[in-house]
């Protein structure tokens, strides 16, 4: 279960989730008779122990007999106090949420811990009027380890708390608190990033409240419509009475009914839990089986040289991690801007558990609209037919040449990413492009008109700051090259502008007197900004690999540029490790990771 | 102006107006300042805060309330007026510790009561008081029939079933219970603490809370019993020493109910 993040699993119930009855040695000895089960403690047969086992988590198992909502709520906040809220975003909580009623919890001075106190009322419990007809305190095991059994409370302290319940507590007050309480622990669970689910016995708690439960419907664990186990077990004959045919009246889970119940609530944890794998890109990441169908050339090619559909990397991390659901929405010939859009089209799907992967196209490639009104993607510098009869191909190509020379253009992907990011911040994000990382800064930064103009460069930035490559550029693109932190004679410069000088003026940090400066003269300025996008962009993207191509595993038989099979498991093996690792983080982590490298 | 209709104000006698019902002080703040109420609440702060927004007030603080009725009062608001109603509230909550504040239900009057305990330096009980309320203006049942056999019985349990320390630690979970619940369900609340010690167990739950729901004064004031003393608008001050209460004095209600009105505007 290499998806699954959580170590520990905390549970808090009452008798239906602590195995009640299971612990009665007549009902074990008849276990051990009919089916030859046998077990020391009930725990390890309730339905938390074999949701534990499966997704291999530690189990806090706080679920006694006779605990209610009010007990189960102050225990939870009690448990994440204890540990914190980074522990707790580790742990699963799965809270079967009884009603508060017959089940009041009280602090004992003389245990110095507290105790469950189960109150039974007279018939007329509803009015203020109504007596207490009989009580039990509940045994108990305190914090430090020192156990209190049933005999221990019978007599005066069982008659103390019920003379004090008849005066001063009133069972209707006491439910209607813990509408508000257990709404509140839920929404400080979701609020805090905490995974959570919870079962309610029945629905007193959560009629009042019907807004509020609307919103949180996914964290409800209905198992084949039941609200919780009790009900599940009773329907299916699966409590200890059906279990030992009729043997006793108890009618809590049986063996098989806490067995069953938890096999469907996996299901359950695994579909609420288990993310989805969203990848999105050109022909590079569209399945090599829609693009052999769909007759690409290459790919017809290259199938028919494997002699097989090889898989491609979302394929491969689908597998990785236990089949996790894909959604491939590459399409071959793809520019950014439609990768975007189908990720826009496609983004109310994603939760927040699912896994996104970017693979983005060469900058070059851009969209026209065709006579049709619709979109096209150009690929600049192919054998493409015209996209529209306005738009020669010339026209075309002058235009991706304008977008591989300037490095700008890569900023439209920093921008994509920056909306994805934003709008996903808890997810796992990874972007990657088959694009070559190597970055040529553009080496002319004059235009005929800025020549003819007399216009001055100012260059943004210290010089300092600038690799070599692009120093030379400026310097070889400069007759002049003056430095506006020196002090020197702003005036010379005069004169070279005017007589037709290329000027160039760095480390220009926007002082009061460098602007002063080129505003006293009313230069013509254009102002470079020495970004590359391109550099930044990558650092945004998974480290950069240059994954086999088809041609090269082909030993040139097959003349194509796209990732090969090898190449895409050398992708997927990386994406795989750095997913690996990733997973097992908590959403906040996730999210300062995330907004490290940012454009804005 | 706030697109809300109603203000809902929840505390201790710090903000109920605690002093401000005691006949010598009203007269006393008569003959020096010709100023007089019939009810003290009208000269607290929600009440300025409520004029100043227009909005219909809904004065829910007691004197010797504290956590446990606040966050229950709340609850039950909310469930009462209903969401969308509660969505057209502006809560404004002024929170005291538990310690020497318990809620409790009393089947006698059939509604809760507030217990104050005070203990001696061994955490035993050495005195108690059962009221409804402190306050001769609001309080619909006498205090003096819970003297006696209801103060007795309450002390004898509680001698035996209450921890003042287990009893505060609850609250600390039930507080941020219900400012997450108020948060998912987008309604509009502020809130001050007279100190930390319920918000320290929850720090980076408070820091995140904090930017838009925590009341700012000052740096060294975040109650409006510490803004008054700081200023010297405390009763005390305000009638120059004719009482020893220290709670807030009518003028320090009407100044502090600005530090109130900025931090709403400030956030809305």
């Amino acid at each position: 279960m290499k998806w699954f993040k959580h170590e520990i699993l905390y549970v808090n119930g009452s008798s239906l989730t602590a195995g009640g009855g299971l612990g009665n040695s007549d009902i074990k000895d008849e276990y051990k008779k009919v089916y030859n089960l046998e077990w020391e403690n009930e725990k390890d047969v309730t339905y938390p122990k074999y949701v534990a086992d499966y997704f291999n988590m530690e189990l806090v198992h706080k679920a006694l007999s006779g605990s209610g909502a009010p007990r189960l709520v102050r225990e939870v906040y009690d448990y994440i106090i204890e540990h914190g809220i980074e522990n707790a975003r580790k742990t699963m909580f799965l809270l079967e949420i009884t009603d508060p009623i017959h089940r009041v919890d009280l602090y004992c001075n003389e245990v110095d811990d507290y105790l469950i106190a189960n109150v039974r009322y007279d018939d007329d419990y509803q009015k203020v009027s109504s007596k207490i007809s009989s009580i039990q305190i509940q045994h108990v095991t305190t914090r430090d380890g020192r156990y209190f059994d049933y005999k221990f409370f019978e007599g005066r302290i069982e008659n103390e708390i019920k003379d004090y319940l008849e005066k001063y507590h009133n069972p209707i007050a006491y439910t209607e608190k813990y509408y508000g309480e257990v709404a509140g622990l839920l929404s400080f669970l979701k609020e805090n990033g905490i995974t959570f689910f919870y079962m309610f016995n029945e629905h007193t708690l959560k009629t009042p409240l019907q807004y509020f439960y609307k919103k949180f419907e996914k964290h409800e664990l209905r198992v084949q419509g039941h609200n919780c186990i009790n009900q599940f077990s009773g329907i299916n004959k699966l409590t200890i009475k059906d279990e030992l045919n009729g043997f006793t009246s108890d009618v809590h889970p049986g063996y098989y009914g806490n067995l069953k119940f938890s096999e469907l609530l996996i299901e359950k944890i695994i579909e609420n839990l288990k993310p989805s794998l969203f990848v999105y890109g050109d022909s590079h990441t569209q399945p090599f089986i829609e693009l052999a169908d769909s007759k690409m050339n290459w790919a017809v090619e290259y199938v028919n040289y494997l002699n097989e559909i090889p898989k491609n990397y979302a394929n491969l991390i689908s597998e990785e991690f236990g089949d996790l659901k894909l959604i491939n929405s590459g399409r071959g010939g793809f520019s950014n801007h439609s990768i975007f859009e189908e990720f826009l089209r496609n983004k109310h799907s994603i939760t927040p558990k699912d896994i996104l992967v970017f693979g983005w196209t060469t900058e070059s490639r851009f969209r026209i609209a065709n006579e049709s009104n619709q979109l096209i993607d150009v690929i600049p510098f192919s054998p493409h037919p015209k996209q529209n009869d306005d738009v020669s191909k010339t026209t075309t190509n002058e235009i991706g040449v304008n977008k591989i020379t300037y490095n700008v253009w890569w900023r439209d992907i920093l921008n994509y990413i920056d909306i994805i990011n934003n709008l996903f911040p808890n997810n796992l994000i990874y972007h990657w492009t088959w694009v070559d990382n190597k970055t040529t800064p553009q080496t002319r930064l004059w235009s005929e008109e800025m020549l003819g103009e007399n216009y001055v460069i100012v260059i943004q930035d210290e010089w300092d700051k600038f690799d070599d490559e692009m120093k030379k550029i400026i310097t070889d693109n400069a007759d002049i090259l003056f430095d506006l932190t020196k002090s020197q004679n702003y005036d010379s410069i005069v004169d070279d502008v005017k007589s037709g000088k290329r000027v160039i003026l760095f480390n220009y940090l926007g002082t009061k007197e460098q602007n002063t400066f080129l505003t006293k003269y009313n230069f013509k300025t254009r102002m470079i900004n020495p970004t590359n996008y391109k550099k930044l962009c990558f650092e945004n993207f998974i480290p950069y690999k240059k994954y086999t191509t088809i041609f090269e595993e082909t030993n040139g038989l097959v003349d194509d540029l796209h990732t090969s099979k090898i190449g895409h498991q050398q992708l997927a093996s990386d994406l795989i490790s750095l997913i690996q690792v990733d997973i097992k983080k908590i959403p906040i982590e996730i999210h300062n990771a995330k907004f490290k490298k940012t454009l804005f | 102006m706030l697109n809300l209709k109603k203000l809902y104000s929840n505390g201790s006698s710090l903000t109920a107006g605690g002093g401000l019902y005691e006949a010598g002080n009203k007269n006393e703040y008569k003959r020096l300042y010709d100023v007089e109420w019939d009810n003290e609440k009208d000269v607290t702060y929600p009440k300025y805060v409520a004029d100043h927004f227009k909005l219909n007030l809904i004065h829910d603080a007691e004197c010797g309330s504290g956590a446990p009725r606040l966050v229950r009062r709340t609850y039950d608001y909310i469930e009462n007026v209903g969401i969308g109603n509660a969505k057209d509230t502006l809560f404004l909550f002024e929170i005291t510790d538990p310690i020497h504040r318990i809620d409790l239900y009393c089947k006698k009057i059939n509604n809760h009561v507030i217990a104050n305990v005070r203990y001696d330096d061994n955490a035993n009980i050495n005195d108690i008081s059962v009221v409804t309320s402190y306050s001769p203006t609001n309080r619909v049942l006498s205090n003096d029939m819970f003297k006696g056999e209801i103060e007795a019985e309450v002390k004898d349990y509680l001698t035996k079933y209450h921890d003042p320390v287990v009893y505060s630690n609850k609250f600390i979970g039930e507080l941020v219970g219900l400012f997450s619940f108020m948060e998912k369900m987008e309604l509009k609340f502020f809130y001050m603490f007279e100190n930390e010690f319920l918000r320290n167990p929850f720090k980076s739950f408070y820091n995140m809370m904090d930017v838009n729901h925590r009341i700012i004064i000052d740096n060294e004031c975040t109650s409006s019993s510490h803004f008054c003393i700081k200023n010297k608008l405390t009763i005390k001050d305000e009638l120059n020493g004719f009482t020893d209460d220290t709670h807030p004095g009518y003028f320090g209600y009407k100044k502090f109910s600005e530090v109130i009105i900025n931090n709403v505007k400030s956030i809305f």
